[in-house]
């Protein structure tokens, strides 16, 4: 192969590293009292509170499958369970808009919530946002396992309406009898009245990721401008921006030295027989003079 | 090897007795009688060798010296095939530049044939202090290209550099006007040559190298021997020919 598509080729592999083929999903476990309450999304990202428990943005469900679901999640009156179905990509990560949307729309008044929230983007990405109040870490953890049990129901991704419904359902009868069991008030009451006291030995931290990047699982206080600019960024576009850039600065400057090396290599003129005048060997008379003084 | 009206828009000459313009070269001025033997009259005396600076004297500081060695070093750099003299006088007066710098261009001897081959494409800047004058002088191998209008243009050019900041600074700033120059002319006269004369060249390649060869056997034999002009016949045998050249 010619050696100058050398840098094509390399501009198209990266090109195509740069895209995520796989798609991602994994479970979020929110501690809503110590997240720091939200705000910074404006009201048109944030979907009101559904009547019902299905938010269907993309209209991917029909009517049926939406009352079937309805009338599924209505079942659960300790830990209410929503779907969200997004249209396109999040504003911000993924937790922190299940934090924004789970804390607007329960209140106070339960202890647990959960959503399965799917993005109906090119590969679409699942998630199981569970919140609570207050939580120690061996309920962090319990809501964890419980959340990827519910996420390891399928093999694939779920974009099948069987598959959402399988995880809904499952999701919510176990949160459901996860509150009933750990005993609403006391479980609070208990965990309330240990809020200052917490193990110095354990993280502070208030939301827990498991199969997410790193990114995710930082402190996440509050969203920041910039979580809500990183969001809606395309970063792979930026990359490929990025790269198409340097490829063309690369190339100009490749370009610029060409045509430096170029103007500084020797220069011959045509040789050519002497027309020979005055007799001179060497030089005809060929001159010009000037006066270098004041006029 | 062809004549450069062949190839190029000839240019005027410029008598170097008395400046009246020729179209035609000539063994002598038809206004002044000037020719070799006049000149050789007028300063009956060995010149010194042709040199990169030539400063007699002494009037040039170090630093001076370095600044204008540098910048013919770029310019010879850029073109391998000429030579640039500096030389800084003060000349008697009655006497004029140009007729000097003539003088002096065909009259010095040549170090060794190489330097003989070179004397076509120099490039001499006689700077006279005492009348305050700047010239130039060209070889028969660039004057087709610098003729003597763009000589004295860009001489124009860097007048105000020789007024208020001395021959030296004003000289540097010529120097570095033509090799600004010469790459525009230079690109010109090789359009032109490729243009006319593309497959004639192809042919007669082979044979202008072997004469190429040829010749710097004979000017290594010429300067070897004393001072002669160049050995090559010239083409148009009808015009007269002096038998006085302008060596001893």
């Amino acid at each position: 192969m010619n050696g100058h598509c050398h840098p094509a080729l390399i501009l198209i592999a990266l090109c195509i590293g740069g895209i995520p083929l796989k798609a991602t999903s994994g479970t979020i476990v929110l501690d809503l009292e110590s997240t720091a309450p939200p705000g910074k999304l404006s009201v048109t990202q944030i979907p009101k509170k559904p009547a019902a428990f299905v938010i269907d943005e993309p209209a991917k469900l029909s009517f049926q499958q939406r009352a079937d679901l309805d009338s599924l999640l209505s079942k659960a009156h300790s830990a209410p369970t929503y779907i969200v179905l997004k249209k396109g990509k999040l504003p911000v990560p993924a937790a922190l808009y299940g934090n924004e949307l789970l804390s607007r729309w329960t209140g106070g008044e339960q202890a647990f919530s959960a959503m399965v929230l799917q993005m109906n983007s090119p590969i679409p990405e699942t998630f199981v946002i569970i919140a609570g109040r207050n939580l120690d870490a061996p309920t962090r953890n319990d809501l964890l396992q419980l959340g990827n049990a519910a996420l390891a129901l399928i093999d694939k991704q779920p974009v099948q309406f069987a598959d959402i419904k399988q995880i809904a359902t499952a999701l919510s009868e176990a949160i459901n009898t996860f509150a009933q069991f750990s005993g609403e008030s006391p479980f609070r009451t208990a965990n309330a009245s240990s809020v200052g006291k917490q193990d110095p030995a354990m993280p502070s931290t208030p939301v827990t990721v498991t199969g997410q990047p790193d990114s995710i699982t930082r402190h996440q206080d509050q969203t920041s401008q910039w979580d809500l600019l990183s969001a809606r960024l395309d970063w792979s576009l930026i990359r490929i921006l990025f790269i198409s850039i340097c490829a063309i600065i690369l190339l100009l400057i490749t370009i610029m030295v060409l045509r430096r090396i170029r103007q500084r290599r020797p220069l011959f003129f045509p040789v050519h027989e002497p027309r020979h005048r005055f007799s001179a060997p060497y030089s005809g008379g060929s001159n010009a003079q000037i006066k270098y003084v004041e006029d | 090897m062809f004549e450069p009206e062949d190839i190029f828009s000839p240019g005027r000459f410029h008598c170097p007795g008395c400046q009246a313009t020729l179209k035609k070269a000539q063994s002598t001025c038809p206004h002044c009688e000037f020719n070799a033997e006049s000149c050789l009259a007028r300063f009956p005396f060995e010149p010194p060798p042709l040199k990169r600076l030539m400063d007699p004297d002494q009037s040039l500081k170090t630093y001076q010296k370095k600044r204008l060695s540098r910048s013919i070093e770029r310019l010879e750099k850029a073109f391998p095939q000429i030579t640039v003299s500096f030389c800084s006088l003060y000349l008697p007066d009655g006497v004029d530049g140009r007729q000097f710098g003539y003088w002096i261009l065909n009259r010095s001897k040549p170090a060794s044939g190489l330097d003989a081959r070179n004397r076509l494409h120099h490039l001499l800047i006689l700077v006279d202090r005492n009348h305050k004058t700047a010239s130039a002088t060209v070889g028969y191998g660039l004057d087709c290209f610098l003729d003597d209008m763009t000589l004295y243009q860009t001489l124009q050019q860097s007048r105000e550099h020789f007024i208020h900041k001395g021959f030296v600074e004003g000289s540097i700033n010529w120097i570095n006007r033509i090799r600004k120059k010469l790459p525009s002319i230079h690109e010109k006269a090789q359009i032109e040559w490729q243009r006319r004369f593309k497959k004639r060249h192809r042919h007669t390649a082979g044979r202008d190298l072997a004469e190429q060869g040829k010749t710097r056997l004979n000017d290594e034999m010429a300067a070897s021997r004393s001072l002669s002009p160049d050995p090559r016949p010239i083409r148009n045998r009808d015009k007269p020919q002096l038998d006085i050249k302008i060596h001893a």
